[in-house]
């Protein structure tokens, strides 16, 4: 599972993409469908967090990220709600990209990171910063990217993992990869169940209904059918159900289930000077609330999400390409809480990007048309001056948007047909240095948002949402990250720093729920058959209140993990793992009211075949 | 005009006066008497303490006195009082009781409800009102009845309709069947027998009552749109007397009756009226200038003051109270309270 199958090429191509290797990045068939990630990787940083130790048996996507990233995650305890905020900003703020398409909630425009189930990203990397010119809606304070791998080597791998642990907690994955060399898939199916009934630290209560379950299944296909032209097929299902836990024990118990299917088919033309992809999406999403756990009349949402791209790539010279890039999406939504709509959103897109020496830079509009909302021009421009083989410059300007969800729009008591999209402007500047296994970045950016959608009382319904607020932020991002390798021995560190202020501009009162300080650090240590993983992760005081009032923070905190693994068999092929969680026992919360467990554990079995 | 506020001081005159025959010489029977708790729903509900000269704030008084190991519950609704003791609703289907002037815990009811809503006390027992799934029209709305020696819910009174504010007089009990402008009955119990024994209709929904005189008054009104002012005879439980109230108001609730006038709240005003008045003109008693639906979020009318709460439009940060004399409508005080400030209780 330390498979450097899968670690070489998100090293190679993500972190550390040096200039040789950005001009032959862009046209070439890359091996993710995500293409906008790699092509335009390289005037805003990108962190790569699919080398760690802990992607291999990952207890939650929102913990790997937010053990990983600068990126701050509010989760309802495990299992529970969870979603992100990125540079100080909200969780209808970060764009979720599954292989190249937003996988964000059509009803509320977020994304919940305990509602993804499979096994199979085999990368995720996090990008902080505007990105709505290539990424589209949300992507204000940076899009998180969860892309399948498709490998055209001949191989053939099996991996089933078991994992069981604390809270009656169990797992179970398989995972297929495989290719002939014109032929590739990678599959897996998984399933994960938890009684998830941790005691609270310092307290004499449990977590009450938190119980869950969920099944995933993913399937992606790629046929060369000559060095020109190659097929893709990306599937995803899932499906769970969890218990809502109880803030108060005498509460009314509730529930929630979740189906969502996507499907992308992609063809990709290629040559030298040309790249065309012409790719089809199908989303379906779907949930089903219950106010009591025999709720006959649960309330439930149902979107169905059609996409067609073509997105064709140009070699103007050798240095210079430009992208062109239309999209159609039509999405209709429907449920018990929303009027029955159709959307129809439509958009074009141009980048430019240009490598005149040490010096390149990138340009990009995009103009999107929808029926029931106006949108405004987004730009994106950016440079990266290169300016000794171990230090780099970059800066980046953006205007980024976020277009009002099915709910914001059409709730039925409440929705406000009449919303503007949220939009912003953004700026950062960030330097980057490398010397030898030594790499370090330091970026700064200042954003303004506008016509933030916050839900407030109305006259004519209870909440009604508007167009109300504005925010700025500024702050700071530092990564550091060295590895280091002598015979057997192998060791990664790596550090992050972020400074968020992020303010309402009316009341000057730093945003709820956004951390000022959060600072993360991981170590992961291999020597031949043995491998040691540690992290740590320090959040700041968090205000809960938008007036700010430090009686109700959550308080700042140390939490640590780790993680000891042995593989055993001629060919190391099996792996016994333990995992423990807040080794600290630290008493600690994302969320008002929702207390995470103290230390606990997980024990995992790994076959790879 | 002149001559109405001449009354209206005479009234209150005589008011202030019977109020400090009774109070002057008792001693404060804990730390929160002689003064008005004001009750936050939450996140976790709390409890301001504000003394009567406003000298003395305190937030949160129940964690003050009583530390973690217990807490209010989410969402505390209401409070109703049986002597000395405080009933403190909380939505997530629990009651503490508490000493109502020192704020002691004394014990927690959390079985037999569903959304609980306001409560009052008749016959030794309590009735507390469930809106459970908050369906509507309401199919499972109830009465819960407690018993007071126990404390446990000792039965239920389903109502056919929804069941928000609750109210003992003349020996019976009235539940209204209004929730946030829909509905348009009282539901009648008997608390001998538990059983329902009439059901009043209404023009629109009733959202409000006090009592005056052993008379009942309700204030019926739609979320939005006019409102009237009911009054029921509680011999034989029919309307006798209807008043039509300005239809240029909008979004009526919070009837208080104190002292021959009635008050309620609109769209951030404050209206005071004589309850023998023939004629209603649109003229605020009190502007409050505030265009936050949340202001009048709580109210209510004691000893010459008017109370009025303004909830944070976010509902994310502390609301506020304001106090005014209800005889000029000076403004006397201004206190930051806590979440959602939805309600007063005077001790």
């Amino acid at each position: 599972m330390y498979s450097e199958k899968w670690i070489l090429p998100a090293l190679l191509l993500l972190c550390l993409v040096g200039r040789a290797q950005q001009d032959t990045v862009f046209l070439r068939q890359v091996d993710i469908s995500d293409v906008s990630l790699k092509r335009y990787g390289s005037t805003q940083k990108a962190i790569s967090i699919s080398d760690s130790v802990y992607t291999s048996n990952r207890t939650s996507l929102g913990g790997l990220i937010q053990f990983n990233s600068p990126v701050y995650i509010r989760e309802n305890g495990i299992g529970g709600v969870s979603s992100a905020s990125f540079r100080g900003t909200t969780a209808q703020q970060t764009a979720v990209i599954w292989n190249g398409i937003n996988i964000n909630s059509q009803f509320n425009g977020q994304f919940d990171f305990n509602s993804y189930y499979t096994s199979d990203a085999g990368q995720i990397t996090v990008r902080p910063g505007g990105g709505s010119v290539l990424f589209g809606s949300s992507a204000i304070g940076g899009s998180i990217h969860l892309n399948t791998t498709l490998d055209f080597y001949r191989h053939l791998d099996n991996r089933v993992s078991l994992s069981y642990g604390s809270f009656d907690t169990g797992r179970f994955a398989y995972n297929i990869n495989a290719s002939d060399g014109k032929f590739s898939v990678n599959a897996s199916v998984s399933h994960n169940r938890s009684e998830n009934d941790y005691p609270f630290p310092d307290s004499d209560r449990n977590n009450l209904n938190g119980a869950f379950f969920n099944t995933g299944i993913s399937a992606a296909a790629g046929y060369r059918i000559n060095h020109k032209n190659i097929i893709r097929l990306y599937s995803q299902y899932s499906s769970g159900e969890r218990h809502f836990s109880l803030i108060s024990p005498s509460e009314t118990p509730t529930k929630y289930q979740d189906r969502n299917s996507r499907n992308l088919l992609e063809w990709i033309y290629g040559n030298e000077n040309f790249n065309s992809r012409a790719r089809v999406a199908y989303l379906e999403e779907q949930y089903r609330y219950f106010e009591t756990l025999n709720d006959e009349n649960p309330s439930f949402g149902l979107a169905k999400t059609v996409i067609g791209k073509y997105d064709a790539a140009l070699k103007i010279r050798s240095n210079m390409f430009v992208n062109a890039l239309v999209e159609y999406a039509s999405i209709r939504g429907s449920g018990t809480d929303v009027r029955q709509t159709n959307r129809n959103i439509g958009s074009g897109t141009l980048v430019f990007r240009h490598i005149p020496g040490k010096f390149l830079y990138e340009l990009g509009i995009r103009q999107e048309l929808s029926d029931d909302y106006s949108s405004p021009v987004l730009f994106s421009a950016g440079g990266k001056y290169q300016i000794t083989s171990n230090y780099s410059l970059r800066f980046n300007g953006s205007r980024n948007y976020r277009i009002p969800s099915f709910n914001d729009l059409y709730w039925a008591d409440g929705g406000n047909p009449d919303l503007k999209p949220e939009s912003s402007y953004q700026a950062e500047i960030g330097q980057d240095f490398q010397w030898k296994n030594l790499s370090a970045g330091l970026t700064v950016f200042y954003m303004d948002i506008s016509d933030m959608i916050q839900w407030l009382p109305g006259t004519t319904a209870a909440w009604r949402p508007v167009n109300v607020n504005e925010v700025e932020s500024f702050g700071l991002e530092f990564s550091g990250k060295h590895s280091f390798e002598s015979g057997s021995h192998k060791l990664v560190s790596a550090v992050l720093y972020s400074y968020t202020n992020s303010q309402n501009a009316e009341t000057e009162k730093q945003l709820i729920y956004v951390p000022k300080h959060k600072a993360t650090a991981a170590l992961d240590y291999t020597y031949d058959r043995f491998g040691v993983g540690l992290q740590g992760l320090f959040t700041g005081s968090v205000p809960t209140r938008s007036d700010n009032n430090p009686r109700y923070d959550l308080d700042g905190y140390f939490v640590g993990n780790g993680l000891v693994s042995y593989r055993f068999g001629k060919q190391k092929s099996i792996v016994v793992e333990a995992q423990v969680r807040n080794v600290f026992d630290q008493e600690y919360q994302t969320m008002i009211n929702r207390p995470y467990p103290g230390r606990h554990y997980t024990f995992s079995l790994t076959l790879m075949l | 005009m002149n001559i109405k506020k001449l009354l209206l001081l005479s009234f209150t005159a005589a008011f202030f006066a019977s109020c400090s025959n009774d109070d002057d010489n008792r001693a404060p029977l804990g730390d929160y008497d002689n003064g008005v708790l004001v009750l936050n729903e939450g996140g976790t509900g709390t409890v301001t303490y504000i003394s009567d000269d406003f000298n003395t704030v305190q937030q949160d008084i129940f964690y003050e006195v009583n530390g973690e190991t217990q807490d209010l519950g989410q969402y505390t609704q209401s409070i109703f009082f049986d002597g000395d003791r405080a009933f403190v609703i909380s939505g997530s289907n629990k009651i503490t009781v508490v000493n109502r002037y020192t704020f002691e815990y004394i014990a927690t009811i959390d079985s037999g409800f569903a959304a609980p809503r306001y409560g009052t006390v008749a016959n030794g027992k309590a009735y507390v009102t469930n809106s459970n799934t908050f369906d509507f029209p309401a199919t499972d709305d109830y009465v819960s009845v407690i018993n007071l020696q126990t404390l446990a819910v000792v039965g239920t009174i389903n109502t056919n309709a929804s069941a928000e504010r609750i109210i003992e007089a003349n020996g019976k009990i009235y539940v209204s069947n209004g929730f946030f402008g829909s509905g348009n009955s009282i539901t009648v119990i008997d608390p001998s027998t538990d059983a329902i024994t009439a059901t009043i209709e209404t023009d629109f929904a009733p959202n409000s009552f006090d009592i005056e005189n052993g008379q009942l008054y309700a204030l019926c009104a739609g979320f939005s749109g006019a409102g009237e002012l009911i009054k029921i005879n509680t011999q034989n439980n029919t309307l006798s007397q209807t008043i039509e109230l300005p239809e240029t108001q909008s979004g009526l609730a919070n009837l208080d009756v104190d002292n021959g006038n009635f008050y309620y709240t609109a769209s951030g005003n404050i209206y005071k009226y004589a309850l023998n008045a023939t004629a209603f003109t649109d003229t605020a008693f009190v502007a409050t200038g505030s265009t936050n639906p949340y202001m009048g979020y709580g109210f209510a009318v004691n000893n010459g003051r008017i109370y009025i709460s303004e909830a944070a439009e976010d509902f994310t940060s502390d609301g506020k109270i304001f106090v005014y004399d209800n005889s000029n409508g000076t403004l006397l005080n201004q206190t930051t309270v806590g979440l959602g400030p939805n309600g007063f209780y005077f001790n």
